[in-house]
C-alpha cells in the first residue's frame, strides 16, 4: 500500500514540474511570437480597467523577468481576474462550465471505452468474422472523419431533417426545478456526446481489437480453452482481461486528442462547455479567460492521465510500485 | 540514393526487405484501395484545370446568381412618334436616394407619354415592375434632352429641358414656366447643383448649359436666405455666361469650388474663374495636359463664405460628396493616365499621381494612352474615399482615391468589360453601384472599395437591348406601397428600337447558393454546369474541391513528414545517446504529448497569425513529441543489437552508426506515422478552419466549410456540405489504409498466424 | 479397451493461399498407461495431431475425415460440423477437457494468463469440473503443490513471481488436477535449462506411473523422447512414417527418415563424427508431393516412391512403417 502512495506522490510532483514547464512554454510563446497576445493590445481596444489587469496579472508592460514573474506566480495560484467579456472572475465562469464539459466527457469516454471493450473483444476473438470486418470498416471510417463535419452532419440529419434533437445550446432556456433541468441538460448533451462516442469509439475498438489479437496469440489462451473453460470466460476471463491493458495505455495518450475533440464538439452544438469558452474567449481576446482555460486544461490532462496510470496499476499486477 | 543504399552495411537486407514489402503491399486490399484513392486525387490535383473548367475563384455570373426584374413596357406608339428619349419623373426623397413612381417619354415633336409606376412582390425577391397608368402630354417642341428635378418642386420646376439654343422650365403638367435663348448651340447640360449650405447670402441652387466654348449658368435670385424648406423666393434665372478662347473637344463640364469660382475644364486647359463682387472675371489657366473631365463630380464644403453679395457656385450631379473638406482641391484626369490634383486658390498642382502605378491585381494591364477617362465622384458613406473610373472604350478601372491624404488608397480593381462603353456611367446611390452601359450589356460595379476579406467586388452584368439610340438611365428606386419606407428596385431604363422600354432592376435577389445543375447566362447565352454547385459567391464547388486537392496534398505531406522527421532525429539522439540527452528530451517530450493538441495549436495560429504555413507549422510543432517517443523506444532495442557494436569495434563514428544502422531501421516502423499523419494533418487543418483559424485566402476544403458555416448555409446546401467533407473522409482514409498496410508487412505482430 | 484409437484423421488448415494438409491419413492407437512420444520436425503435424484429440485447434483448422475415439466415445461427433469446421467449445467436448485430458503447455513461462494468480488459474481448472468449496479447492492445490515442490505460500502469487522452473512445476500441478487419463506434454523440457530438465523429466514419469494416466510427449528432441516414452510415433509432412517400441526404434530404425534423424542427433559415446544432416527441405504442405513424402529427400528413393503414397503397415509385431521398401532399408546405428 506504501507503495502506491509513494507512487502518486512520485507523479504529483511530476505533474507539478510539468506544469510549470507548460506556463513557461506558454509564456515564451506569448512573448516571443510575432502577433504575441501582448502586441495585439496595440489594436484591440482594451479599457484602461482591462489594461491595469493585464499589467497587474499577467505583467505586460514590464520588462521580461518581472513579467515573467508576475505571470507565473498569478497562473500558479490559479489567480486569473476577471473577463474582459463578461466582466465576472474566470475562475466563475469555469466553475460553471467545466462540469458541463466533464459530463458530456466523462460519460462520451466511458460509453466508447466500454462499446470498444466489450465490440473490440468479440471482434478479436472472430477474426475475420462478421463483427470484425464490419467493426473494422466502422472504425477507420470514423477514425477519418473530421469531428466537426460529422457534428453537422448528425445535425443535419437529427435536428434539421428528423428534427428530433435540438439545434444547440446546453439547456433548454427557463426550465426550472432540478430534475427538469439535468434531463435537459442529458437532452443536450446527447447528440454531441453521440459524436464524441462514434470518434473515440474508433479508435478504442481498433485498439482493443488489435489488443485482442495479441492476446488470443499467447500460450495462456490455449490452456484456458483446455482445461474446458466456456468460451465466454475464455473471452472475458482471460483474453480481455488482458487485452485491456494497452487500452488504458492508450487513452492516456489519447486524452489530449479527447479533449480537443470536446473543443470542436462543444462548439458546433454551442454547448456552453469549456471547449466552447475557450474558442469563443480567444475570439474575443478575452485573454484572462484563454490563459485560465489553457492551463487549467493542461493540468486536467495531466491529472487523468495520474488516474488512468493508477488504474492501470490496479489492473495490471506486474506492474508494482 | 543508391550510392548512399550501397554504403549500408545492411544494404542486402534492406533492398531485400523493401521488394518483399512491396510485393506483401499488393496483398492487402485495403492497401491497394487507399494508395488507388490517393492516386486519384493527385491525378485530381494534377488534373484540376481539365477537370474542373473553372477556377475557385470564377464566379458564376450575375444573371445565374441574381434574379432581378427585367422587362419591357411597349410605347403606345399611336400617341408619339419616334425617336424617343426618356426621363425620370418626380417621386419624392431627398439626398442620396432618388424615389421615384413614374417615368416620361418624350420626342421633339412636343409628345409625351407619362407613365405612372409601382412595384408588386410581398418581399424583395420578387418585385415586379408594375405599370399603373399612362397619360399623354404636350411638350414644347425642340427639347432633345429633358431632365427632372427633385429640388425644384416648390418653385413648381419639375422639368429642365433644352433644345439648339434654348432652355426649358417645365411645371409638372409640362407647361412651360421659362424659356431662354441662350445664344449658342447646347450639346450639354450639367446637372441640378443643390448646395446645402446655411449661408444667406449664396445661392444654393443652380445649373448650367453649355456648346462649343460657351457656358451658360443659372442660378436662383431674390432674397438669400438660411435655407429653408419653403424656397417659395426663389425663381430663374440670374444667369451667368462665359465662353473660353479655346475650342473643346469633347465638350467640357463644371466644377465647383469653395471659393466662389468656377472650374471649366477643357481638353487643353482647366479654366477656374473667380468671381467677384463687381462680376467681373478673372481667371487662372491652370497647367496644360491632356485633361479629361468626368461627371458628376459634386464638391461640398463646409467652411463659410466670406460674405458677398452675389456668389456663384456651380454644382455637377446631385450625387453629394463629401470632398476636401476645406482643401480647395481639384482632382482631374489625363488621357495619359496622370491623375493631377490642383489647388484652386492659385492654380497650383498639388499632387499628381501616376495611374499605372496606382492600379493593381489587374488581369489587364494598364496601356495609357487612348484613355477615354471618366471620372465618377461619389460619395461612400464613412469613407473619405472616392473611386476613380477610368475606362477605355473596353476596360475599366476602378481606383480609390483618399482626398484627405492626396493619395490613392491602394485598394484598386479591374473589370474587363467586353464592348464598346456606350455612355455615361451613372450613379446608382441606394446601391452603391455605378453603371457603365455597353452596347450588349450594362455593367454594374460596386463603389465600396473591396477589402482582403470581401475580395473582388461584385459586378453584375445584365444585358442590355442592342441597337438602342437611347442611353441607359438610372431612374431611381420605385416604392413598395405608397407610404412604405422601403425603398427596393434600383430601375435602369431605356428605350429600344422596336418602341419599347426595357427596365431591368439592378439589385435581384441572390439565388446562390445554387445547386448542381446546368444555368444558362441569360445575357450571352453561354451555359455554365456546376455538377456540385456554387457556394455563396458562385464558386464552383467542384472547383474548390479539385483545387483544393493540390492544397491538402502539399500540406498534409509536409507536415507529416517533418513532424515525422523531427520525430525520427529527436528519438534517435535521444535512445542513442541516453543519459543526460535523453532524461532532458523526454522530459521534453512528456510535456509536449500532455498538452492537449488542439487548444496549443489554435494558440500557436493565433499568436502567428492566418497564413496556411503557420497552420503548418503549429501543427508539426505538436505531433513531433509522440514519433519521437516511439523512435526512442526502437533505438534503445536497436541500440544493443550485434551489428552496432561490430560497427562501433570498426571504428565507426557514432553519426555513421546512427544513420547507416540505426534509420534504415527505424524508418520503416515509422511509415505508418508519416502515412496515417497525412490524414490527421488534413483533418486538423480543416477544423482549425472551420473554426476561424484557418488561413482565408488558402484554396483547402476546410475553408469551403468555414464558408459554408459564416454563410449561413450549413442546413441549407447539401451540395456545398457534403462533398468537402466526403473528400476529406476519403483522402485522409486512404492515407490510412496506405500506412495501416505497411505497418501490417513491417510490424510482424499484426500479421495472420 | 483402448483409450485412444484415431482412424484416417486428416485435418488442413485454411489459409489465404490454399489448404495446409497438417495431417493426413494418420492411423494411431493408444493404451492405458503408455507414455507415447511424436517426433519430427517442425510443422510436421505432431503439433496438430496431439492437440486434435481435445480439438485445441485455430479457428481455420478443418477436420476433412477421419475419427479419433477416447475411451470409446467418438469425439468427432461431439466437436465436428458438417464442413468440416470445429465446434471449439462444444459442451461434450468441454466436460472432456482436463478431467480426462490434460495438457503440459510448450513454454510455462507464457502459459499462465499474467494477471491472476496461479492459484486461482489452477481453482479454475478444478472449479469448472467439480463442485466444492474453496476450502475444498485450497486443500487439493496445497496438496498438488506439495507433490511438484512449490512452498504452499506462492499460491497466491502472480506468474511474474515464480521461476521458470516453479512455473513448469506449477504447470504440471495444474495438470494433473484432476487426475486425467490422458496428459499430453508439449515440448516438456524445451524452455528449460538441462539441469531441471532432467528433473522435470523423472518428476513426469513419476506421476504418469503413479497416477496410471497415459502420456504423449512431443518433442523435436528424439534424445528427450527416448528418455520417457516407451513408445515412439516419427512424423513426417503430417503423416506417420514410423511407430514403435522405442526400443526397436533406436536400434532398427525401418524408414530412411528415422535412420536420417537419428544419424542427425550427435552421440557423446563414439567417435566425433562429422554432423550428419538430411539434405533438403520440408514439403510445402499446401501442394505435398505426390507419392511418398520424404522421397525428394530420400537416398533410398526409387520410381514407385515417387508415385505411390506408402500406407502404414506391420514389418513386424507392434512396428509399423510407412515405406515401400522398409524391409531392404538396413537400419542401425
Amino acid at each position: 500500500m506504501g507503495g502506491i502512495l509513494r507512487y502518486i506522490a512520485g507523479r504529483t510532483i511530476q505533474i507539478i514540474i510539468t506544469y510549470f514547464i507548460i506556463i513557461i512554454f506558454v509564456f515564451l510563446m506569448a512573448s516571443f511570437l510575432p502577433s504575441n497576445f501582448v502586441g495585439l493590445l496595440a489594436f484591440s481596444h482594451f479599457t484602461p480597467q482591462q489594461m491595469a489587469y493585464l499589467k497587474a496579472q499577467l505583467g505586460i508592460g514590464l520588462p521580461l523577468w518581472e513579467s515573467f514573474v508576475v505571470f507565473f506566480v498569478h497562473m500558479v495560484t490559479f489567480n486569473y481576474g476577471n473577463s474582459f467579456y463578461y466582466g465576472v472572475p474566470v475562475m466563475s465562469l469555469v466553475e460553471q462550465a467545466l462540469p458541463r464539459t466533464l459530463l458530456l466527457l466523462g460519460e462520451a469516454t466511458v460509453i466508447s471505452y466500454i462499446i470498444g471493450y466489450v465490440v473490440g473483444t468479440f471482434a478479436g476473438w472472430k477474426r475475420g468474422g462478421v463483427l470484425d470486418n464490419t467493426s473494422i470498416y466502422f472504425s477507420f471510417a470514423f477514425y477519418n472523419i473530421p469531428t466537426f463535419w460529422l457534428g453537422i452532419i448528425l445535425l443535419y440529419a437529427f435536428a434539421f431533417l428528423f428534427p428530433i434533437f435540438p439545434l444547440g445550446g446546453y439547456v433548454t432556456p427557463g426550465i426550472q426545478g432540478m430534475l427538469p433541468a439535468f434531463i435537459s441538460l442529458q437532452y443536450h448533451a446527447l447528440l454531441p456526446m453521440i459524436v464524441l462516442v462514434l470518434i473515440s469509439l474508433a479508435g478504442a475498438l481498433l485498439l482493443m481489437r488489435t489488443s485482442m489479437l495479441d492476446v488470443l496469440g499467447e500460450e495462456y489462451i490455449n490452456l484456458a480453452a483446455a482445461k474446458g473453460l466456456k468460451e465466454r470466460d475464455v473471452l472475458f476471463t482471460h483474453a480481455s482481461r488482458n487485452a485491456i491493458l494497452p487500452l488504458i495505455t492508450s487513452f492516456i495518450l489519447s486524452l489530449p486528442f479527447i479533449v480537443s475533440g470536446a473543443v470542436v464538439t462543444e462548439t458546433i452544438f454551442s454547448y456552453q462547455g469549456i471547449g466552447y469558452l475557450f474558442i469563443s474567449s480567444i475570439d474575443r481576446l478575452d485573454m484572462p479567460v484563454v490563459y485560465a482555460l489553457t492551463f487549467i486544461i493542461a493540468l486536467l490532462v495531466l491529472v487523468f492521465n495520474l488516474f488512468a496510470d493508477i488504474l492501470y496499476g490496479v489492473l495490471d499486477p506486474r506492474v508494482r510500485y | 540514393m543508391k550510392k548512399y543504399l550501397n554504403s549500408i552495411e545492411t544494404t542486402g537486407a534492406f533492398r531485400r526487405s523493401v521488394r518483399g514489402v512491396l510485393r506483401a503491399f499488393r496483398r492487402s486490399p485495403s492497401g491497394i484501395f487507399g494508395l488507388a484513392i490517393i492516386i486519384a486525387f493527385v491525378i485530381m490535383a494534377i488534373f484540376a484545370p481539365v477537370i474542373s473548367p473553372y477556377t475557385p475563384d470564377q464566379v458564376a455570373p450575375y444573371s445565374i446568381q441574381f434574379s432581378g426584374d427585367i422587362g419591357t413596357i411597349p410605347i403606345n406608339i399611336s400617341s408619339v412618334q419616334q425617336p424617343l428619349s426618356i426621363v425620370s419623373s418626380l417621386g419624392g426623397g431627398v439626398g442620396s436616394s432618388v424615389v421615384t413612381n413614374g417615368i416620361m417619354v418624350f420626342n421633339e415633336k412636343g409628345q409625351s407619354l407619362t407613365y405612372n409606376l409601382g412595384v408588386t412582390g410581398g418581399n424583395h425577391s420578387q418585385l415586379k415592375l408594375d405599370v399603373k397608368g399612362s397619360s399623354y402630354h404636350s411638350i414644347p417642341k425642340g427639347i432633345k434632352s429633358l431632365y427632372s428635378v427633385v429640388y425644384y418642386k416648390s418653385v413648381g420646376i419639375s422639368y429642365i429641358g433644352y433644345g439648339n439654343d434654348t432652355v426649358y422650365l417645365l411645371y409638372s403638367n409640362l407647361s412651360v414656366h421659362y424659356l431662354y435663348h441662350v445664344g449658342f448651340n447646347i450639346t450639354h447640360f450639367s446637372g441640378i447643383f443643390n448646395r446645402y449650405i446655411y449661408d444667406p447670402y449664396l445661392p444654393t441652387m443652380g445649373f448650367a448649359v453649355s456648346g462649343g466654348n460657351h457656358t451658360f449658368l443659372f442660378i436662383e435670385e431674390g432674397n438669400f436666405s438660411v435655407f429653408t424648406n419653403s424656397l417659395s423666393f426663389y425663381s430663374f434665372p440670374l444667369y451667368f455666361n462665359t465662353s473660353y478662347p479655346v475650342i473643346t473637344n469633347p465638350l467640357p463640364y463644371l466644377y465647383l469650388d469653395h471659393s466662389p469660382s468656377i472650374i471649366i475644364p477643357t481638353t487643353h486647359k482647366i479654366y477656374d474663374y473667380s468671381i467677384n463682387v463687381s462680376r467681373q472675371l478673372t481667371y487662372y489657366k491652370l497647367s496644360a495636359g491632356n485633361i479629361v473631365w468626368s461627371q458628376n463630380l459634386t464638391l461640398r464644403d463646409g467652411t463659410p463664405y466670406s460674405i458677398l453679395k452675389t456668389g456663384i457656385v456651380f454644382p455637377a450631379e446631385s450625387a453629394s460628396l463629401d470632398y476636401n473638406q476645406g482643401k480647395n482641391v481639384v482632382v482631374v484626369p489625363t488621357t495619359n493616365g496622370f491623375i493631377l490634383e490642383y489647388s484652386t486658390r492659385n492654380g497650383t498642382l498639388m499632387s499628381e499621381v501616376q495611374l499605372e502605378s496606382v492600379i493593381q491585381h489587374t488581369s489587364v494591364p494598364f496601356q495609357g494612352g487612348n484613355l477615354v477617362a471618366l471620372w465618377s465622384g461619389v460619395y461612400v458613406t464613412n469613407q473619405i474615399s472616392m473611386p476613380i473610373s477610368f475606362f477605355k472604350p473596353d476596360i475599366t478601372y476602378v481606383t480609390f482615391w483618399n482626398p484627405d491624404q492626396s493619395n490613392f488608397t491602394g485598394i484598386s480593381y479591374t473589370i474587363a468589360i467586353p464592348g464598346k462603353v456606350h455612355g455615361d456611367a451613372q450613379v446608382i446611390q441606394s446601391a452603391n453601384m455605378f453603371m457603365i452601359p455597353t452596347e450588349s450589356y450594362a455593367y454594374y460595379m460596386s463603389i465600396v472599395p473591396p477589402t482582403k476579406s470581401s475580395g473582388n467586388a461584385s459586378t453584375p452584368i445584365l444585358p442590355m437591348p442592342s441597337g438602342s439610340n437611347y442611353y441607359p438611365i438610372y431612374i431611381g428606386n420605385i416604392l413598395l406601397g405608397g407610404a412604405s419606407t422601403i425603398i427596393s428596385g434600383n430601375y435602369v431604363i431605356t428605350i429600344t428600337n422596336n418602341n419599347t422600354i426595357f427596365y431591368e432592376s439592378v439589385v435581384g435577389y441572390k439565388v446562390s447558393p445554387l445547386p448542381p445543375g446546368n444555368y444558362k447566362d441569360s445575357v450571352t447565352g453561354k451555359y455554365y454546369s456546376y455538377p456540385l454547385g456554387t457556394d455563396y459567391e458562385g464558386h464552383s464547388i467542384l472547383s474548390w474541391i479539385v483545387y483544393g486537392a493540390r492544397m491538402e496534398l502539399v500540406i498534409g505531406i509536409t507536415a507529416a513528414a517533418s513532424a515525422v522527421l523531427i520525430g525520427v532525429y529527436i528519438g534517435i539522439l535521444s535512445g542513442y545517446y541516453g543519459k543526460a540527452m535523453d532524461a532532458v528530451l523526454m522530459r521534453l517530450v512528456d510535456v509536449f504529448l500532455s498538452l492537449p493538441f488542439l487548444i496549443f495549436v489554435i494558440l500557436l495560429v493565433s499568436l502567428l497569425g492566418t497564413n496556411i504555413w503557420y497552420v503548418v507549422i503549429a501543427i508539426i510543432v505538436f505531433s513531433w513529441a509522440g514519433i519521437a517517443r516511439v523512435v526512442r523506444a526502437v533505438t534503445l532495442s536497436l541500440k544493443t543489437r550485434p551489428y552496432v557494436d561490430a560497427s562501433r569495434a570498426v571504428g565507426a563514428s557514432n553519426t555513421r552508426i546512427m544513420t547507416a544502422h540505426i534509420l534504415p531501421n527505424v524508418l520503416p516502423l515509422t511509415f505508418f506515422y508519416m502515412s496515417t499523419g497525412v490524414g490527421g494533418v488534413i483533418i486538423t487543418e480543416a477544423t482549425l478552419d472551420f473554426l476561424g483559424f484557418g488561413d482565408p485566402t488558402a484554396i483547402t476544403w476546410g475553408m469551403l466549410l468555414q464558408f459554408l458555416q459564416t454563410t449561413g448555409y450549413t442546413l441549407l446546401a447539401p451540395w456545398w456540405l457534403f462533398p468537402p467533407g466526403i473528400a476529406i473522409i476519403l483522402l485522409s482514409l486512404s492515407f490510412y489504409l496506405v500506412g495501416r498496410a505497411f505497418d501490417e508487412i513491417v510490424n510482424p505482430r499484426l500479421r495472420r498466424r | 479397451m483402448a483409450l485412444l484409437e484415431i482412424r484416417n484423421l486428416t485435418i488442413y488448415y485454411r489459409l489465404s493461399e490454399g489448404w495446409v494438409h497438417a495431417i493426413e491419413n494418420v492411423n494411431m492407437d493408444m493404451e492405458n498407461g503408455e507414455r507415447l512420444g511424436l517426433v519430427g520436425e517442425s510443422g510436421c503435424g505432431k503439433t496438430t495431431l496431439a492437440y486434435s484429440i481435445t480439438f485445441l485447434l485455430p479457428n481455420n483448422a478443418y477436420l476433412k475425415k477421419g475419427s479419433i475415439k477416447f475411451l470409446g466415445r467418438d469425439l468427432t461427433t461431439l466437436a465436428v460440423r458438417k464442413d468440416g469446421r470445429i465446434n471449439m467449445f462444444s459442451e461434450g467436448l468441454r466436460g472432456i477437457r482436463w478431467k480426462d485430458i490434460s495438457i503440459i503447455f510448450q513454454s510455462a513461462m507464457n502459459s499462465f494468463n499474467p494477471v491472476i494468480t496461479i492459484g486461482d488459474q489452477i481453482a479454475e481448472a478444478i472449479l469448472t469440473h467439480e463442485n466444492i468449496g474453496k476450502e475444498e479447492v485450497r486443500k487439493r492445490i496445497e496438496a498438488l503443490f506439495e507433490i511438484v515442490g512449490i512452498p504452499k505460500d506462492r499460491i497466491d502469487s502472480y506468474p511474474h513471481e515464480y521461476s521458470g522452473g516453479m512455473k513448469q512445476r506449477a504447470m504440471i500441478a495444474m495438470s494433473i488436477a484432476l487426475n486425467p487419463k490422458l496428459i499430453i506434454a508439449d515440448e516438456p523440457t524445451t524452455a528449460l535449462d538441462v539441469i531441471t530438465q532432467d528433473k522435470i523429466l523423472a518428476e513426469l514419469v513419476k506421476l504418469q506411473k503413479e497416477f496410471n494416466s497415459s502420456m504423449i510427449i512431443i518433442s523435436h528432441d528424439i534424445s528427450i523422447v527416448a528418455q520417457l516414452s516407451t513408445r515412439i510415433a516419427i512424423m513426417y509432412a503430417g503423416q506417420i512414417v514410423e511407430l514403435a517400441l522405442t526400443r526397436e526404434i533406436f536400434k532398427g530404425p525401418r524408414h530412411p527418415y528415422t535412420m536420417a534423424l537419428l544419424k542427425a542427433f550427435p552421440s557423446i559415446k563414439g567417435e566425433k563424427k562429422r554432423l550428419a544432416t538430411i539434405q533438403g527441405s520440408p514439403p510445402d504442405l499446401i501442394n505435398p508431393p505426390k507419392g511418398c513424402r520424404f522421397s525428394p529427400r530420400c537416398q533410398f528413393a526409387k520410381e514407385r516412391c515417387l508415385i505411390e503414397e506408402p500406407l502404414l503397415r506391420e514389418i513386424s509385431p507392434g512396428h509399423t512403417v510407412a515405406c515401400h521398401f522398409a524391409e531392404e532399408v538396413s537400419g542401425g546405428r
